[in-house]
């Protein structure tokens, strides 16, 4: 038996090896295979979560609303964009109807977008929502149907962000009107054509001042509209301001709408279109008759003062020579009448005083020819750049014998610096020796005057003359500036004409200067003269004025 | 002795001319407007002429005083203009129509012959 067991068991161990060894391989490759269907599903579940991630980042990242209803409209999902439009977390929307969200003007729009009846397809519309803060932000709101078995289940749908857009819209259109406005308010005619002359725009000034409405000239050709002088005036304005852009201006006489002619001045200026090219002309005109008519009064009234001034100063120059004839026979015979009269001291004595009239009279003579030219032709001084100081030293050198006559100290100071003015030298000389020759008649004898010169902070030179005279009353300072005006202190005996001052101060006027008397403390007056100093600027811009 | 004529249209001044010269030694003659003036100027061929600017006739004093100064047979002859009009243009025409001097009126009869004298001096 041992021998029979002896004899089966290597079969039995090879036959248990074998199953062994197959059992093995199965298990084997069962767990290979589970393997493999577990990396599968692994690899299946990686992919969908990838791309839930990824439609999450998706959904999460468009600037648009996205939303789901169900099919009464009720929101059951929207994207990330809510809580950044409503500043609420995307679950509290869930539950809620668009058309309660939006402002109450929009309900039924929106409301209709949600209608249950109607075919697949997109509906659109337009919808305000008021902010948690209070702003307006403008949705374009797209809404689709989901079908199922032919019924609608539910809606898909977004909203669009356009306020943006939508204000612009609003301020372009606000702009629009007060253009449009600004242009009906504006008096002045103003009309807008296209490149070829029609009419595209008119105002109400335009309507009243050609007459016409614009409901008759809108779209019409301007020579169909205007008389065709007018017209012909355009086209050709036109014409160049297509060629060469930018602006034009010209001044026309044009007929008015009631028939009158009128000067005005036209301007007109392309306008660029939204394209860049030239899109048409705008018109404006200005009627200017009437300031061509105040110039023109205005100009004849300038001829007709100069023609008055011209004639007067004539009147005055033919005069003076008509009263300088007879005054040669008065002073000529009385001076011969004088001499040869010697022997007879009463006789003599009677031509001297005949003499003494008529020089007298003639220095009134020469101070109204003086007046008179001054006031006439201010245009005749000869201004120029000078150092004042040399004419008044030459004024001093001439006055001298007068002095000493009286024996009278004149001191003069005069600045170091040049006393650079823009002055007439003999017009300046007179009034300064006209000045000074007053302070020698009024001083007594033996007394101080002073001259002094000298420029001021305000830019101004100063001259001064100062006597010891009886002075002048303070009521008088002004009134002795006057023409056939004398103190009434110095009034007899002056020997003046009345006239000395009056020339001053209109020569001093004329240099832009001023001249003014003044009391001086402890008796004596004081004669001051202010003259404008010139900027080297204005010294040149004279210069090439005269030579335009 | 000297020849002077005076050519005024204003008697009374002429009248005053001719007494200024009366005691001095002259030899005067007088004419009332240009064209008489120049006629006698070319007949006396005078030494010195007092001459008004402004005078009624074709010829003005400056005319006649061009004239005069034109004509060699008067080089010797000195021209004195009298003037109403005592401008610095009226000057400078007198002495561009060849005036010697120029006397403004309403003028001193003691001016008249100093100015004569210094005049004949220079001659």
């Amino acid at each position: 038996m041992t021998s029979g067991f002896s004899t089966y068991l290597p079969w039995v161990g090879a036959v248990a090896i074998i199953v062994i060894v197959a059992l093995a391989v199965a298990v084997w490759r069962s767990l290979r295979a589970r393997e493999a269907a577990r990396r599968l599903n692994d690899t299946a579940q990686a992919r969908v979560a990838r791309n839930e991630r990824e439609l999450a980042v998706l959904m999460k990242s468009v600037q648009e609303l996205i939303f789901r209803t169900d099919a009464s409209g009720a929101i059951t999902f929207v994207n990330a964009r809510w809580a950044a439009l409503s500043g609420t977390d995307a679950r509290s929307a869930i539950g809620r109807h668009l058309h309660d969200i939006v402002e109450t003007e929009c309900r039924e729009a929106v409301r209709a977008l949600f209608r249950a009846d109607g075919q697949g397809g997109v509906r659109a519309a337009q919808a305000r929502v008021r902010t948690a803060n209070g702003g307006d932000l403008l949705f374009d709101v797209a809404v689709v149907p989901l079908l199922s078995d032919g019924t609608v289940s539910g809606f898909v749908g977004s909203a669009v962000d356009v306020t943006e857009r939508w204000v612009a819209q609003r301020q372009l259109q606000a702009q629009l009107a007060f253009s449009a406005q600004l242009m009906e308010v504006n008096p002045l005619p103003i009309s807008m054509t296209d490149t070829r002359g029609r009419v595209q725009v008119v105002n109400q000034a335009w309507e009243a001042y050609e007459g016409l409405h614009r409901a008759d000239v809108v779209g019409k050709h301007l020579r169909d509209i205007l008389p065709e002088d007018e017209a012909d005036i355009h086209a050709e304005a036109d014409r160049g301001i297509v060629r060469r852009g930018g602006t034009t201006q010209f001044e026309t006489r044009i007929r008015h709408g009631d028939g009158s002619h009128r000067d005005m001045r036209v301007i007109k200026a392309l306008v660029p279109d939204a394209r860049g090219s030239a899109g048409g002309i705008l018109c404006v005109q200005m009627d200017i008759s009437e300031f061509r008519e105040a110039e023109r009064a205005t100009q004849e009234a300038r001829d007709a003062a100069d023609e008055a001034a011209r004639t007067k100063s004539e009147f005055v120059a033919n005069m003076s020579h008509e009263l300088r004839t007879p005054l040669q026979s008065i002073i000529g015979f009385s001076e011969l009448g004088k001499l040869r009269g010697k022997h007879e001291p009463r006789l003599a004595a009677m031509f001297e005083d005949i003499h003494a009239a008529g020089q007298r009279m003639l220095a009134l003579v020469n101070d109204l020819l003086d007046v008179s030219k001054i006031d006439s032709t201010v245009g005749t001084f000869h201004l120029e750049r000078i150092d004042l100081r040399g004419l008044v030293r030459a004024v001093v050198r001439e006055i001298k014998p007068l002095l000493e006559a009286k024996r009278l100290d004149l001191r003069l100071r005069l600045s170091e610096a040049p006393l650079l003015a823009k002055a007439d030298p003999l017009r300046f000389q007179q009034v300064i020796r006209n000045v000074i020759a007053n302070a020698i008649k009024f001083s007594p004898e033996s007394a101080v005057i002073h001259v002094d010169g000298q420029a001021t902070a305000a830019g101004e030179l100063h001259f001064c003359v100062r006597d010891q005279g009886p002075g002048i009353p303070e009521s008088e300072l002004e009134h002795i500036f006057d023409a056939f005006a004398q103190s009434s202190t110095t009034k007899n005996g002056s020997g003046g004409t009345g006239l000395g001052l009056a020339i001053c101060r209109k020569i001093v006027e004329a240099h832009d200067g001023r001249i003014y008397a003044e009391a001086v403390a402890g008796g004596g007056a004081a004669f001051h003269i202010f003259i404008p100093t010139r900027g080297m600027g204005e010294t040149v811009w004279s210069a090439l004025e005269t030579a335009a | 002795m000297k020849k002077i004529l005076i050519v005024e249209d204003q008697a009374d001044i002429r009248k005053l001319l001719h007494m200024t010269m009366e005691f001095e030694d002259y030899e005067i003659h007088e004419a009332a407007d240009g064209d008489t003036a120049l006629a006698l100027a070319q007949q006396l061929l005078p030494d010195i002429v007092l001459l008004d600017v402004m005078m009624p006739g074709s010829l003005n004093g400056l005319d006649v005083c061009r004239r005069i100064k034109a004509d060699p047979a008067m080089r010797h002859t000195k021209v004195v203009m009298l003037t109403a009009r005592g401008q610095s243009g009226d000057r400078d025409a007198g002495f561009a129509a060849g005036a010697d001097d120029y006397l403004v009126k309403p003028f001193s009869t003691l001016l008249v012959l100093e100015t004569i004298h210094r005049i004949e001096a220079m001659a």
